[in-house]
């Protein structure tokens, strides 16, 4: 009996990420699809945390994918593939967020049930409390407190000044104690 | 002491999961946009090039009439009709010279900074420009692509 190929395959172990990048950049969709499996999940936790919509979220995370898909020959290696998926991950979900008026109207039930449904290790009240900052606020905090990510790169990303990621973070910090203790 | 320790932490915010997955595959909508052509972003007309090439040096006006303001009186102050055209051509010029600077730049925040500041400023000359010759459809026009590329900046931007 022939064996049929998975509908959905694994990330192959034997091949590292760099490899994988590099038969990525070359147009071979197969490898593609295996950074993509490899990475949708932290794309797509970045993106719900800064959209705060489940909708918006598989959007953002379906956009950032191609993108990086298009832009992968100007890929030259110089920080992590992941760093800078999550890169354009980010960028993406910022410019729905300031263009995309569909979802204005946000709705914290659904976002939580998502939360818990996607994350249901995660601590909701913390949760909650970062889906009330403004944008600005929870984009740094989100990006510095729970991705990782250094001033620079922050700054780097969002294009805007280091002490502006700064005070953001500190409103930021300040907005969810306050939260916390209410 | 870096900033990091002047900011009080917050407990457990490290520890929260940072994989999630979406409640459906996304791939197949992804694999299916990969097949499609890239949209081709459409180049300004050959006639909007030159007028936005020549509103480079008109959007000194803004930047000149902004140092005009906070510096003290030049030591040349140019004479009889001619005045404000070189002072255009004065602003234009070095509004050029920093824009060149700015290109070998190596901090790529601070180019980004610039970019956006350049288009600013020449947002606002182009604006000038309009209402100077509120008759002509030209200045209209490289108002309209200004714009346009200044939005386009800002979306690569972000603001709070």
């Amino acid at each position: 009996m022939q064996a049929t190929a998975p509908r959905h395959p694994e990330p192959d172990p034997a091949a590292p990420a760099d490899i994988l990048v590099e038969r990525a950049r070359r147009g071979d969709a197969r490898a593609f699809e295996e950074l993509y499996r490899l990475h949708h999940r932290r794309v797509y936790a970045l993106a719900l945390r800064m959209t705060r919509e489940p909708g918006r979220a598989e959007e953002a995370t379906q956009d950032a994918f191609v993108e990086a898909w298009r832009a992968l020959p100007s890929f030259r290696g110089e920080s992590a593939f992941s760093t800078w998926l999550h890169g354009v991950a980010a960028r993406v979900a910022l410019r729905q967020m300031r263009t995309d008026r569909r979802w204005e109207e946000r709705n914290e039930a659904l976002y939580l049930a998502e939360v818990r449904r996607a994350m249901p290790e995660t601590k909701l009240s913390l949760e909650r409390a970062i889906a009330s900052l403004p944008d600005g606020a929870r984009t740094v905090l989100v990006l510095h407190d729970v991705e990782g990510y250094k001033y620079e790169e922050i700054a780097r990303l969002l294009g805007v000044a280091l002490g502006t990621v700064k005070a953001q973070l500190h409103r930021a910090r300040r907005l969810v104690m306050e939260a916390l203790e209410a | 002491m870096s900033t990091r320790d002047e900011i009080p932490e917050i407990p457990d915010l490290d520890q929260l999961p940072r994989e999630a997955a979406p409640a459906r595959d996304l791939w197949p909508e992804i694999e299916a946009r990969l097949k499609q052509p890239v949209p081709v972003r459409r180049r300004p007309s050959a006639p909007l090039r030159i007028a936005a090439a020549l509103l480079l040096f008109a959007s000194g006006v803004a930047v000149g009439h902004l140092w005009g303001r906070s510096e003290t009186a030049p030591a040349f102050q140019p004479a009889g009709t001619l005045a404000p055209a070189t002072e255009v051509q004065r602003a234009g010029t070095e509004y050029v010279a920093a824009l060149a600077a700015l290109r070998r730049e190596p901090r790529s925040e601070v180019r980004g900074q610039g970019r956006e500041a350049a288009f600013a400023a020449m947002f606002g000359a182009a604006h000038e420009l309009a209402r100077l010759t509120p008759e002509d459809d030209t200045e209209s026009e490289v108002l309209s692509a200004v714009s346009a590329g200044r939005e386009g900046v800002a979306r690569q931007a972000v603001h709070f």
